[in-house]
């Protein structure tokens, strides 16, 4: 797991530890039609919703959402996978149905949602800060493996855009289990001073096909048909270079889009980043022989200031100690780990890729995709 | 037509606010910094103005390791031995 160490693994005393099963939920709220007018206002009234229509999760179709093949089928759908806070909503697989069909999400994907909510409980990610800070972090979840074509994820083209299914709806049902399990209601439970898009929807899937190098899960020692990464960040800042064929001009540009003075990783030097290149840029950079090891030094190396710069900008710091010790005029790396820098590959044609900043004091957990 | 209501039961009891406090006379107060910038000067004033007219002992401000993450487990205990109203803030 990304990462983690073997504190982070001991879940004795967190909220993940929590082998019960909820008291069996029925359908309670009675609904006059099939009008969406009527949910919505339903849920509106409740402070439910994300404030786009919604599917009404009948008894049915939450029956249908639960009920895929293997392993799924026979799971407990009352058993409590986690309890999320801040308002330690107890997330059952039932529950979790129930906002995946509100969302709109096909039969199949319950895994997945299961699998990231596990993932959400990690105590790195910090869920109870993510949510209510007022920074605009939001989880994303990356697909991998077999799960991206068998559910039917877009890898390509557009990947954290519009126009499919199943990163759209996966992405807007994780949002809406932190909305009503985990009470993160704007106001109520997040106080994020100007939100962010993402937070109606975070989801992409990992283009397996085309990285030039090992996949995101066996580069963190999950070996599995399909996993999950659930990384808690900004929006996507793009980068860009249409010219180059020297892996150092790409590398650069992803360093210069991460030393922003404005993220809030500057006074965290724990902090993570996610550099999503396009598949083109990875082939650039693979062809001249770079490993995910080599990008990661020559981005730790490179993405730097002045400490002095840091420190006239930053009074409340979370440095580590070796960065405290630097002078002015040493050059001080916007992390203190080339292991922050996680290295993806997503997208399609073209000549784009990303930077995604963390929020500072979260790690990224990846996971098999388990019931 | 019957639906499931997204919310479902909530794992842990909600703690209720705390009795109010007694008048201040003779109490101990410490403020909390909660990590933020100027959140220090900002309770180390008004814990001292707090306590010079309400009569209390003002015990002066503890720190929390991170404004992102909840007050430690020791500090928490120090807080509810050494005081009778803690003051902090939220937020920025």
């Amino acid at each position: 797991m990304s990462g983690m160490n073997d504190d982070s693994l001991n879940c004795e005393n967190d909220i993940c530890a929590l082998p019960q099963v909820s008291s069996n939920v029925q359908p309670e709220l009675e609904l006059m039609s099939e009008d969406p007018e009527e949910l919505l206002a339903l849920f509106e009234a409740n402070g439910w919703g994300d404030g786009l229509p919604l599917v009404a999760p009948t008894e049915e179709r939450v029956e249908a959402m639960l009920a895929v093949g293997g392993e799924l089928a026979t799971a407990p759908p009352d058993e409590i996978i986690a309890t999320l806070p801040p308002r330690f909503g107890q997330a059952t697989r039932r529950l979790l149905a129930v906002n995946a069909v509100l969302a709109g999400c096909p039969n199949g994907v319950l895994p997945v949602i299961t699998s990231a909510v596990r993932a959400l409980t990690h105590p790195q990610i910090n869920l109870r800060g993510v949510i209510a800070t007022t920074h605009p972090v939001v989880p994303l979840l990356i697909v991998h493996g077999t799960a991206v074509d068998d559910l039917g994820f877009n890898s390509g083209q557009g990947t954290f855009g519009p126009g499919c299914r199943a990163n759209a709806s996966v992405g807007r049902a994780i949002r809406l289990i932190l909305l009503h399990i985990a009470g993160s209601a704007t106001g109520t439970g997040d106080a994020s001073t100007q939100g962010q898009p993402s937070k109606y929807s975070y989801c992409i899937a990992e283009n397996t096909e085309q990285t030039p190098w090992e996949s995101y899960p066996e580069r963190c020692g999950v070996s599995a048909d399909s996993a999950i990464t659930v990384a808690c960040g900004e929006n996507p800042h793009n980068f860009h270079d249409m010219e180059t064929d020297r892996p150092e001009l790409i590398l650069e540009k992803a360093a210069s889009v991460m030393m922003t003075l404005g993220s809030n990783n500057g006074p965290v030097s724990s902090a993570e980043f996610f550099v999503v290149f396009g598949p083109e840029h990875a082939a650039t950079i693979a062809a001249a022989g770079w490993s995910c090891e080599d990008i990661q030094n020559f981005i730790f190396e490179t993405a730097r200031a002045r400490a002095s710069v840091f420190r006239r900008h930053f009074q409340v710091t979370q440095y580590a100690d070796w960065i405290k010790q630097l002078h002015d005029d040493d050059l001080m790396p916007i992390t203190d780990d080339p292991q922050n820098i996680r290295i993806l590959v997503a997208g399609g044609p073209g000549k784009h890729s990303c930077v995604i900043p963390s929020w500072g004091m979260t790690k990224s957990v990846t996971l098999p995709v388990m019931a | 037509m019957k639906i499931y209501s997204p919310a479902g039961s909530v794992g842990r009891p909600v703690h209720g606010l705390a009795e109010a406090p007694k008048p201040l006379r003779q109490s101990r107060l410490v403020g909390l910094d909660n990590g933020k910038p100027g959140a220090a000067l900002l309770i180390e004033s008004a814990g001292q103005r707090i306590a010079q007219i309400s009569g209390a002992s003002w015990l002066g401000v503890r720190a929390k390791g991170s404004a992102a993450t909840p007050v430690e487990d020791l500090l928490l205990s120090e807080l509810v031995n050494d005081a009778d109203c803690v003051i902090t803030g939220t937020a920025d």
